[in-house]
């Protein structure tokens, strides 16, 4: 994808990047690169909070589970008996 | 093992893993409840997310954390326990994997389309994007949904993702652009 309009980083370049800008894993940078090339492209912006609000979207139905409250106590319980054996 | 001090619940909470797994090592139970207190739920988070069934990730961590008292003794680094659990857990939740027939079902949580103040035109949208994302996550090979897991729901960094696994960056990488790739397709209508 490219929009048309001159940029010091390429249109498809940031794209293929979003993923590492949003889990933060490039560097400094690159990272201020890629905001720049958001902060003055329409498109490319548009794409990225696509992809922002399917990142917080999936984070959030997979969110919220909590171990059994006896998960703890069986736990503790095998540990005595081993221990009890040794 | 020796008979190390005892300490009491609330001295045991501040103190950092280190300490706690130093004196784990030392036979001090107290200490290693601490431990499992502190990541028994993101261990069953992590688990529950991989295998897809509260049982089965119930055993899992209960395996992993007996494993883990058992080879405190082998731990080099003593504050590098956080990062051994997830490995062992995550190794765990693949092998249950491997064994088991394909398309076992994948539980999610449904915590949101449970809420009573939800709409019912919203817990019926908010039932399908769950039922959506099960499906989604069930086609995933296990390598990919580990890799989706432990840095959707965990945070974890590429780095740290390749170390638990087992694995290259660069492979972490293209599991998870698979991963994102196919979710995001299915997840597409509710963007």
């Amino acid at each position: 994808m490219n929009c048309g309009e001159p940029h010091d980083t390429d249109c498809s370049e940031v794209l293929s990047e979003v993923w590492l800008f949003l889990d933060r894993e490039c560097d400094k940078d690159r990272r201020a690169a890629l905001q720049t090339h958001l902060d003055e492209c329409h498109p490319c912006l548009e794409q990225f909070g696509l992809e922002e609000h399917l990142k917080a979207l999936l984070a959030r139905k997979c969110g919220g589970d909590y171990a059994p409250a006896d998960l703890k106590a069986r736990i503790r319980a095998t540990i005595v008996e081993i221990r009890a054996e040794d | 093992m020796g008979g190390g001090v005892r300490m009491g619940v609330a001295e045991a909470a501040a103190l950092d893993d280190a300490t706690l797994v130093a004196r784990s090592r030392d036979g001090d139970m107290r200490a290693y409840e601490q431990l499992v207190r502190r990541y028994q739920g993101p261990m069953y988070r992590l688990a529950l997310r991989i295998v897809g069934s509260s049982g089965d990730a119930e055993d899992a961590v209960q395996d992993v954390f007996l494993t883990a008292w058992r080879r405190l003794g082998q731990l080099h680094d003593d504050a590098a326990f956080l990062g051994w659990l997830y490995r062992t857990t995550t190794n765990q939740c693949l092998n249950v994997l491997r064994k088991r027939k394909p398309h076992a079902d994948t539980e999610l949580d449904e915590h949101e389309s449970a809420e009573p103040r939800t709409r019912p035109d919203r817990a019926v949208e908010v039932s399908a994007q769950l039922d959506a994302l099960r499906d989604a996550l069930r086609d995933l090979t296990p390598e990919q949904r580990a890799c989706w897991v432990l840095r959707e729901v965990h945070g974890r960094s590429y780095d740290e993702i390749a170390e638990t696994i087992g694995t290259t960056q660069q492979a972490v990488r293209g599991r998870l652009a698979r991963a994102r790739a196919q979710l995001a397709e299915v997840m597409a209508p509710w963007r």
